[in-house]
């Protein structure tokens, strides 16, 4: 080891010697500065941004052997008995979600010059945030200093429908430890993978004896440690609807990322080196990249028997759905104009700035405790007892503060490795994925491949709908099924048409798996329906608002295809109004010629889309409410907040229920040992399901109070109001927390627990309108300003409600224009990391206006329904729209990058 | 990122101390490149600091920069109000990447890494510098900036050769007016093409630094203002096999864009009416 290095960080002076080629980010977290967030590795996203004598810079690109006789501040040395005005103002308006990027943000920010909005946007260049949409973060930047006093709001004013912060907001703004890798049992070993530099082979022999000899290695496993069972990654309830096609470790690698090996070693730099020393002979076996050329069976992706629940292995077909209502020829044969296109949409990264990360270790009492970055706990904790036969009691899992997941946490990938070297050293085990394995061995979102053919008459009405997607899930089959059924279901079902068909072929590839993401296939189908209805306005010359007003469904229609039963269902309906919104906000006229000046070209382009609340019928939510002996409430979920303040928005409901406010609601979550059963989050269903449950428990519970007071005081309960502090009649009141203690000393719970599914999944609609200015001699399409309105039911929470659109919005952003995983011929992502896949910068965000409609749902609570994932599919259809107004060009394929834009217009000359 | 393959860390106060270079050793100056991807090839890393080759200096022939110079330092500096050109060496630190990582990256870094996307490259061509190179031996020699780039990522410097500084000549820096043009695939990220344009409004000179897309930086200059043709023909003269064709961008796109940003560089420095930087 080199010389000791001499610094100070946040006016403490440190001494310490670290290995020659760490970075100042990795010696600042082993220095306990957990603030600090490792994300991108590389300097592009910021979220480990520090001062080194007062200048911001990157310390994950900065050689910690610099740092000698430097000053270094973190986030942790900006509080001075009270938060700075940087962190004041990001409190205030509520500057985050998930909050990694959160401490980056208010480091570089307070640094920043700026003259206007612009400059600030464009000075952010180097913090990238995934959650928000840059909206809140700017608004915080440019309201710091003034005095934003917050004023808590009364139980009297309701908890319902108000903009209440979130609560682990001072967590976020001062950098506490409070995620996954932020805290670990003493003792930990690291966990690294050797991965498969091959898309499909077979292991002849590995050897594993070199990196077993190097010194600080633990243990080094390969497939021939493992028992062989198959599984699936998904993260779905039982019974899994999933290929079990997957295992912990394999004899064959099936794409370029593949795991091969596990080494646990006392450091990441240990394991990592002894993964280069492991010797593997493989078999190498054609490989198949392309959808297409996969169907024809030449090369079988999954040849092995203990796989199951696979459509067609031999031509490696992992799922497949058909959907069919009336009859084409028919509807065909109606037809005045029939247009059939085919569209091309990518594989995409989510992103998430939190990577996977795992910690697992056994507890004094021999259970097994995994603390992890997932969003779905219980899941994973039955997953976990199925592959390594331990009872479900006996394993807890539990996640922290979560720093994004949009699905791919769904996903269980790192805990599985992480258990069996748990369970095979006994010994507490870390296992955190580098960002290059985020782009390279999760899950994508599905590429696929859409045609579809249209029939309608000349006065607009769709008469024949036939849809077909090819979905490439990569090697693994996880989600494949699930996702390409909302690909059909959803864009099909939005429009009322008599003759419909829809073929999804779900297809293996040897390259990374597709999985959940948000908007979950949707998004996929709704570029390629809103594309195509848009054309054929065109060309029968009608408005395409008219077009769709016509043909859109509406509270009279049934809306499904092809199954006899379906649990979605249209409770409330504000479509009408959504659009009505967003062609006023954009001052939307149909006679208006596009502007045209020099080589830019001016235009407006609209999309409508739905997507369901939840799971009908499935997806089970459990919650435990209780009055505590203080006189407050406890309330008990098992659901994740992934960090877009779902936790906050239960704590509303079960406030507004009990008449009292959410500081008197403390919320225990996620954790498989403390809070009851919740299937998780994902499928927009917190809101909508776990919510219910929660709106449901409360309302109980009040019950149940007012019972118990009536015995106590000896009234009726008919008389007996609840307030925030008390229960009283008209001539006796009880103080709640008199009430409590006095239940206790009766031996009376006062806790209320039940379960939640819905019969319903209800729709959730959305329409979008931007307005776009195309360079036509460079290609480049720049959105100037878009709205958007969301039938949204009830905003329990209006500001988490405008987060959670502005923020998909803009992840719909970058899926239209700039993000695409690039493939070699071998599977190899070329871009797999934030320099070369690049998501949207606070500078390419237009003005973006949301409208919440609220028009009250009948199933969900207070009329609320879901949001989580909606917003994520208008932006690239409505963006092609305006494109093809602007320029005539359509454009077929994302992201619509310069070049193909470019080329396109070149086409048509 | 954590290297974890590094094993040495040298801090040599001078060229003497690290004679005996060997084949997997590398220079280290800001960092922000070699920490930005693992480094399977590197064991020993070669501080740069100690050298203290980080001086901006103004001479009677022109501007000097040492090769360690954090590149921030160019925009604070302040340049005689007749060097009109140093406005391009701004740009680049601008275009470089967000201010932070040009805290600690520095002049001499970008220009030796040789990528096709590098700001400075095409300044420098541009600007018509300079380069002192050392040999391990002390002994200094001169390159052409338009000399120094071979292909992307390879320049002419053998194994033990560092840049020491950069000069570029008054002659180039004094009432010539620049403009800086890159495009991307995306707003941010590695350029697909990068223009610089000098304009001498005297003489009517003007010289076309041009990197981004193609594998080594060229220059293309013109006596007198050129027509939208001339740059069209000029252009032509390039080999197709010298534009990049990769992921980023195909060889025909890459060419396309050079001659719009052209185009676009010198009408704003002939109409004096200022574009955008980035398109």
């Amino acid at each position: 080891m080199p010389d000791s290095l001499n610094f100070q960080v946040n006016n403490q002076s440190h001494n310490t010697k670290c290995n020659p080629g760490t970075s100042l980010l990795s010696l600042l977290r082993s220095l306990g500065y957990a603030g600090v967030h490792r994300v991108c590795e590389s300097g592009d996203c910021g979220s480990c941004t520090v001062w080194l004598d007062d200048k911001p810079i990157h310390s994950c690109i900065y050689p910690a052997m610099q740092v000698d006789s430097h000053q270094i501040t973190t986030i942790e040395g900006l509080e001075n008995g009270k938060l700075s005005p940087m962190q004041q103002a990001f409190l205030d308006k509520q500057g985050f979600q998930c909050g990694y990027c959160t401490p980056g943000m208010i480091m570089t920010a307070s640094k920043l010059e700026y003259n206007s909005e612009a400059e600030l946007r464009a000075e952010l260049e180097g913090n990238l945030c995934r959650c928000t949409g840059y909206e809140a973060i700017i608004d915080s930047i440019l309201e710091c200093g003034n005095d934003n006093l917050v004023k808590p709001i009364t139980a009297k004013e309701g908890q319902v429908g108000k903009n209440i912060p979130k609560q682990d907001g001072p967590n976020l703004v001062t950098g506490k430890p409070v995620y996954t890798a932020d805290w670990s049992p003493p003792g930990l070993l690291h966990l690294k993978v050797l991965r498969s530099p091959y898309p499909h082979a077979r292991i002849r022999e590995i050897n594993t004896t070199k990196a077993e000899a190097l010194e600080g290695v633990e243990a080094v496993f390969t497939h021939k440690d493992v028992t062989r069972r198959a599984y699936s990654t998904a993260g779905h309830g039982a019974p899994v609807p999933d290929p079990l096609d997957h295992y912990l470790l394999d004899n064959k690698v099936r794409f370029i990322g593949d795991r091969v090996a596990a080494v646990v070693a006392e450091t990441e730099a240990i394991a990592a080196i002894a993964c280069e020393l492991i010797e593997v002979d493989y078999e190498i076996l054609p490989h198949a990249i392309d959808p297409v050329t996969a169907m024809k069976g030449d090369v079988v992706i999954h040849d092995e028997p203990e796989s199951s629940q696979i459509h067609d292995a031999a031509h490696n077909i992992a799922g497949e759905v058909v959907l069919e209502k009336g009859d084409l020829n028919t509807g065909f044969a109606e037809a005045d104009l029939i247009l059939e296109n085919t569209y091309i949409l990518p594989a995409v990264q989510h992103v998430h700035l939190e990577p996977h990360v795992s910690i697992s270790w056994l507890d004094e009492d021999g259970t097994l405790v995994v603390r992890s970055s997932t969003q779905v706990p219980f899941h994973c904790q039955r997953l976990l007892s199925e592959l390594f036969d331990i009872p479900k009691e006996k394993i807890r899992v539990y996640k922290p503060q979560l720093g994004g997941g949009f699905g791919n946490k769904q996903e269980i990938l790192s805990e599985d490795l992480c258990v069996l070297a748990t369970l095979k050293t006994g010994k507490p085990v870390q296992w955190r994925f580098t960002r290059e394995e985020e782009f390279t061995a999760t899950n994508s979102r599905h590429a696929m491949n859409i045609r579809i053919k249209t029939g309608v008459k000349s006065y607009g009405t769709i008469v024949a709908q036939e849809m077909e997607a090819i979905s490439n899930t990569g090697a693994y089959g996880n989600h494949g099924e699930t996702v390409t059924f909302l690909t059909g279901c959803f864009p099909l079902g939005l429009y009322r048409c008599a003759n419909q068909s829809y073929k999804g072929t779900v297809v293996y590839t040897n390259t990374m798996p597709a999985g959940a993401f948000r908007g979950y296939g949707a998004t996929q189908g709704t570029f390629a329906m809103e594309s195509q209805l848009d054309e054929i306005a065109s060309k029968l010359n009608i408005d395409p608002i008219k077009l769709r007003q016509q043909n859109l469904i509406t509270t009279e229609d049934e809306i499904l295809i092809g199954r006899e039963e379906h649990f979605h269902i249209i409770g409330s309906y504000a479509l009408d109004e959504c659009i009505e919104k967003v062609t006023q906000a954009l001052d939307y006229d149909p006679e208006k010629q596009p502007e045209t000046k020099g080589h830019i070209k001016r235009g407006v382009g609209f999309a409508a889309t739905m997507q369901a609340s939840g799971l009908a019928k499935i997806h089970l939510a459990s919650v435990k409410i209780s009055l505590m002996p203080n006189g407050q409430y406890e309330l008990r979920t098992g659901s994740v907040d992934v960090g877009t303040g779902s936790d906050t928005s239960l704590r509303q409901i079960a406030a507004e229920v009990l008449g009292t406010t959410v500081e008197n609601i403390t919320i225990i979550t996620a954790d498989t040992h403390n809070t009851p059963f919740d299937a998780g989050s994902y499928a927009s269903a917190t809101a909508f399901i776990t919510g219910q449950a929660v709106n449901l428990a409360a309302q109980k519970l009040r019950s149940h109070l007012l019972k118990t007071a009536a015995q106590i005081i000896e009234v009726n309960t008919e008389e007996l109001k609840l307030d925030e502090a008390k229960i009283s009649g008209s001539q006796t009141t009880i103080f709640l927390k008199q009430l409590a203690q006095e239940a206790q000393k009766r031996g009376e719970s006062l806790s209320v627990e039940l379960e939640h599914t819905s019969d319903r999944a209800s729709l959730t609609f959305a329409f979008l309108g931007v307005e776009v200015e195309v360079d036509t001699e460079t290609g480049r399409i720049k959105v100037l300003r878009c709205a958007e309105a969301i039938d949204i039911g009830k905003a329990i929470n209006p500001r988490i409600c405008h987060g959670q659109a502005t923020g998909g919005l803009v992840m719909g952003l970058g899926y239209a224009l700039a993000e695409e995983l690039r493939f070699n011929e071998q599977g190899k992502i070329l871009n797999p990391g934030l320099r070369t896949y690049r998501i949207p910068a606070a500078s390419d965000v237009p003005p973006m206006e949301i409208f919440l409609i609220e028009k009250a749902d009948p199933y969900g609570p207070f009329g609320a329904k879901g949001i989580g994932e909606i917003g994520t599919n208008c932006t690239a259809p409505a963006i092609a729209n305006a494109v093809a107004q602007a320029t005539g060009v359509r454009l077929k394929q994302l992201p619509m990058i310069p070049e193909r834009v470019w080329m396109a217009m070149q086409k048509l000359e | 990122m954590d290297l974890y393959n590094i094993e040495t860390y040298l801090r040599p106060k001078s060229l003497r101390e690290v004679q005996d270079w060997q084949p997997n050793w590398n220079w280290l100056a800001g960092g922000t490149w070699i920490f930005n991807e693992v480094q399977p090839q590197v064991k020993t890393l070669v501080d740069m600091q100690r050298l203290n080759w980080s001086e901006i200096e103004v001479t009677p022939g022109g501007l000097s920069i040492g090769a360690t110079c954090i590149q921030n330092d160019l925009l604070d500096f302040s340049f005689p109000e007749a060097w009109t050109a140093t406005g391009a060496l701004k740009d680049a630190v601008r275009e470089l990447a967000s201010f932070k990582l040009s805290h600690a990256a520095t002049v001499g870094g970008n220009i030796c890494l040789a990528l096709s996307a590098s700001t400075f490259a095409p300044v420098m061509i541009a600007l018509n510098a300079s380069y002192e190179i050392w040999q391990p031996n002390g002994e200094p020699y001169f390159v052409n900036a338009i000399d120094f780039q071979t292909a992307p990522q390879q320049t002419i410097l053998q194994p033990g050769e560092v840049l020491r500084r950069i000069k570029v000549p008054d002659g180039n820096l004094t009432q010539w007016q620049t403009s800086f043009k890159r495009m991307a695939v995306c707003t941010a990220g590695y350029a697909i093409a990068i223009i610089v344009t000098a304009y001498h409004p005297q003489t009517n000179r003007v010289r076309f630094g041009i990197g981004g897309s193609i594998k080594s930086p060229r220059l293309i200059e013109f006596d007198t203002v050129p027509t939208p043709e001339q740059i069209v023909s000029a252009i032509g003269a390039f080999s197709p096999q010298m534009y990049i064709d990769n992921e980023r961008g195909s060889a025909a796109y890459r060419r396309h864009i050079t001659q719009v940003l052209m185009q676009r560089g010198i009408t704003e420095l002939t109409t004096g009416i200022k574009g955008k930087r980035r398109y």
